[in-house]
């Protein structure tokens, strides 16, 4: 049993994962039949998991939850809020049980709940026996189709029109076999009207789908004419054609025609994904992140060997070694290149939790609030993924705790009373980036400046946009009441450090009375990066090329004085000038003949000034280890073609 | 009466090979073309009961030649032949009511699956 505890804890946390948004879109619309089977679906298959496993506690409560569920689905429950919460109240106990046996404990019992839960169900038991009938005439029929596709089906049939449930299978030496789908849909709709198909049509089209493709077809002509029309088509392996039934409309016809449009959409578009979920799970294989991370480790240690044999290539010019070296350059690449993207993971698992998080914090203040997620397809480095979780929890919260305004302010502003937030990300060049987006009442830079002033930090001569960015400075925190979700001093300054170390940059912008907008800039991977080496009184240090906009020669007689301050003159406008000797205190080499290294960071731009540049270098960064860790400017090292180490600047510290 | 096939490829090596697959078979092949524009010509002279016709040639390809054939006679009955990764032209192809297609490299019975189906 061991040996499945590690693929029993994975699944039961997705399958809780799904139950809790699956819910949270019941919450939403009730009727919706679908979602509800899925609920059912994953409880259950939660229920049989936990109980092989020898987990009784959570068998017995996820049975208990089933029980509520059923009531749902049999409509004797309302779903509600108070019962929504109570479902999510179970989610969170199974999930607790799930965290103790990761740490070897065993799941453990909640009597209060489940007597709860036992109320509940008790307290509907005597409606049951007049609703079930109901509920046994529909399951037939919904067992295969949704409220839609039998509308077509029965509307069909009193048109004389046959229903038939197709099988296909097409033949596994078909080459092209979507075109062949395509074909037999072709044919079909030539002589009636294909209601449902599972692949959709779509996934068949972009070719998702084993051989075998099940359709519902509604046509005037019989069996035989059927199976005549595709059997006309080539490399088929086998083609069952069965009419089916069609009950006669039941008798609420009033509310057919909502749940027509209802379900036109919906429900196709559920088994598109059921469907999908399923090809995925046939084409991947699970890994442990060690074994990734322990690959990965290979390939960063052959990069570092293969750029050493470079350079003896290079000193010795051995033409022969250089041939072999271009092969083993372009398989290197392409290895890492693979081993890349079998790290990046979809953003999804960061965003998915918080459709539930902003639910119970908007109902913990009385605020209403709607989240919008968008391209959570992106995909990102899995250690970037994994630290990301709470930068983004502090700054949803901020935005639904100090952004979004009670629903009476709203009013009273002329906007609409629910609040949204908004979470985007997209890839932009190498860099993924993630915006936070409220219409709150944004930031007040008055307010900030006053405690900028309070608290002694100089603001003199700042824009607006300057004094907002000032939120990123230790301890700040503007909201007069203290709420226990967010203003406890720990604030911005955390979010922002925590994704400077991620090697990304965060920069706000706000409209007070509009709202605000926070981004995240991100590395789409962290391990190899492209970089500038600079020298610095002999010793080498590497830029991530990512920061860099400019490299240019300098004397020093280009660093202009503006007040205190060194300036460099870079497109017309002054830019502070950082001398990498003296930050890193070190010696400085004695020529005049400088180099300027124009570095970009977030809004701001700096010049930093080195002795001379090395040249452009992929490096694969290494772990300076716990106890260097925070040291200096850093954010790792890495070793050099010729064996020797070079550190690897921490550009964001380095200019804040 | 064995049935009259029109044969279009733009390598006179794949035209022998099919051409030989169908007079094994007990097809009558009556005519060849290597390109689109030959093929409409061919067609309106041999009138065949059905055609191969090849997707990627030069002058018109398969897909310019297939509308042309089909607004001569709606009822012709087109067999293309693809490479693989020619899925989008297939497609299309099938759109424009080509009967069936056989991807290369040709296996002789499944030429013969695809003859055979659409005739018959």
């Amino acid at each position: 049993m061991e040996k499945y505890l590690t693929l029993f804890i994975e699944e039961s946390k997705e399958n809780l994962q799904k139950l809790n948004d699956e819910i949270l879109k019941v919450e939403q619309d009730p009727e919706d039949i679908d979602t509800m089977n899925e609920i059912f679906r994953v409880a259950h298959t939660l229920k049989g998991m936990s109980g092989t496993m020898g987990f009784p506690n959570m068998e017995e409560l996820t049975h208990r939850m089933e029980n509520i569920l059923e009531l749902f689905r049999s409509e004797q429950l309302k779903v509600n809020s108070d019962t929504v919460d109570m479902l999510f109240e179970c989610l969170d106990t199974l999930s607790d049980m799930v965290d103790n046996i990761i740490e070897g404990e065993g799941d453990f019992r909640n009597d209060s709940l489940m007597d709860k839960l036992d109320k509940i169900a008790e307290g509907n038991v005597e409606k049951k026996e007049d609703v079930s009938k109901k509920v046994e005439d529909e399951v037939a029929a919904t067992e295969v189709l949704d409220q839609y596709e039998l509308s077509v089906a029965q509307r069909a049939k009193g048109m004389d029109y046959n229903t038939y449930k197709i099988d296909i299978t097409i033949a596994s030496s078909c080459l092209i076999k979507s075109a062949r789908a395509y074909m037999i849909i072709k044919r079909l709709e030539e002589n009636g009207e294909i209601i449902k198909s599972i692949p959709s049509i779509e996934e068949i089209e972009d070719e998702e789908f084993d051989y075998d493709i099940e359709l519902f077809y509604v046509s005037k002509l019989d069996t035989e004419e059927v199976e005549s029309l595709i059997d006309k088509i080539s490399e088929i392996e086998k083609v069952s054609v069965e009419q089916i039934k069609v009950k006669d409309k039941p008798k609420n016809v009033k509310t057919d025609n909502k749940k027509k449009n209802k379900g036109k959409k919906k429900p196709k578009k559920k088994n598109e994904k059921q469907v999908s979920d399923k090809v995925k799970i046939n084409q991947s294989i699970r890994v442990s992140l060690d074994k990734l991370d322990n690959f990965m480790n290979l390939v960063s240690e052959l990069v570092i060997h293969r750029t050493r044999i470079e350079d003896i290539s290079s000193a010795y010019k051995i033409n022969d070694l250089n041939e072999t070296l271009e092969q083993v350059n372009r398989i290197t690449t392409n290895l890492q290149d693979l081993v890349l993207q079998m790290r990046m993971v979809p953003i999804d698992t960061v965003f998915n939790r918080f459709p539930r998080m902003v639910r119970d914090v908007s109902n913990q203040l009385g605020k209403k609030v709607e989240l919008v997620i968008k391209g959570q397809e992106t995909e990102l480095d899995r250690t970037v993924i994994t630290e990301l979780g709470d930068p983004m929890v502090h700054l949803i919260r901020n935005a639904i705790d100090h952004g979004i305004e009670t629903e009476e302010e709203r009013i009273a502003d002329g906007k609409d009373p629910a609040g949204t937030v908004k979470m985007i990300a997209y890839q932009e060049g190498n860099k993924g980036i993630i915006k936070i987006e409220d219409d709150g009442k944004g930031i007040d830079p008055d307010k900030i400046k006053e405690k900028c002033i309070e608290k002694n930090i100089d603001v003199e001569g700042l824009d607006d946009d300057q004094i907002v960015r000032m939120i990123f400075n230790q301890g700040f925190s503007t909201n007069e009441e203290v709420t226990n979700l967010s203003g406890r001093g720990v604030g911005m300054d955390v979010v922002k450090r925590k994704i400077s170390n991620l090697g990304g940059n965060i920069d706000v912008k706000s409209e007070v009375g509009k709202g605000s907008t926070f981004t995240i800039e991100l590395p789409l991977t962290l391990s190899i990066i492209k970089s500038i080496l600079v020298c610095v009184d002999n010793e080498n240090f590497a830029i991530p090329l990512e920061f860099i906009e400019k490299i240019i020669d300098v004397k020093e007689e280009d660093i202009k004085m503006s007040y205190n301050d060194e300036v460099y003159m870079y497109n017309n406008e002054a830019v502070p000038v950082i001398r990498l000797n003296e930050k890193l205190d070190i010696k400085e080499d004695d020529t005049k003949e400088k180099v300027m290294v124009i570095l970009k960071v977030g809004q701001g731009i700096f010049a930093l000034m080195v002795d001379k540049i090395e040249g452009e270098k992929e490096i694969v960064i290494k772990d300076l280890g716990a106890s260097l860790k925070g040291a200096g400017y850093y954010i790792g090292a890495t070793i050099l073609g010729d064996g020797n180490v070079t550190l690897i600047l921490d550009v964001p510290k380095l200019t804040t | 009466m064995s049935k009259k096939v029109l044969v279009v490829d733009d390598a006179a090596f794949m035209r022998m090979m099919v051409k030989d697959i169908l007079t094994n078979n007990g097809y009558e092949v009556v005519g060849e073309a290597a390109n689109g524009k030959e093929a409409v010509e061919s067609f309106k002279q041999t009138n065949p009961d059905i055609v191969t016709l090849d997707i990627t040639m030069p002058e018109m390809d398969g897909i310019e030649a297939l509308k042309e054939i089909k607004k001569l006679n709606g009822d012709a009955k087109v067999i293309m032949c693809s490479a693989m990764g020619q899925q989008a032209m297939v497609m299309e192809a099938i759109k424009e009511g080509a009967s069936d297609f056989v991807v290369k490299p040709f296996q002789a019975d499944r030429v013969l699956e695809a003859l055979n189906k659409a005739l018959g």
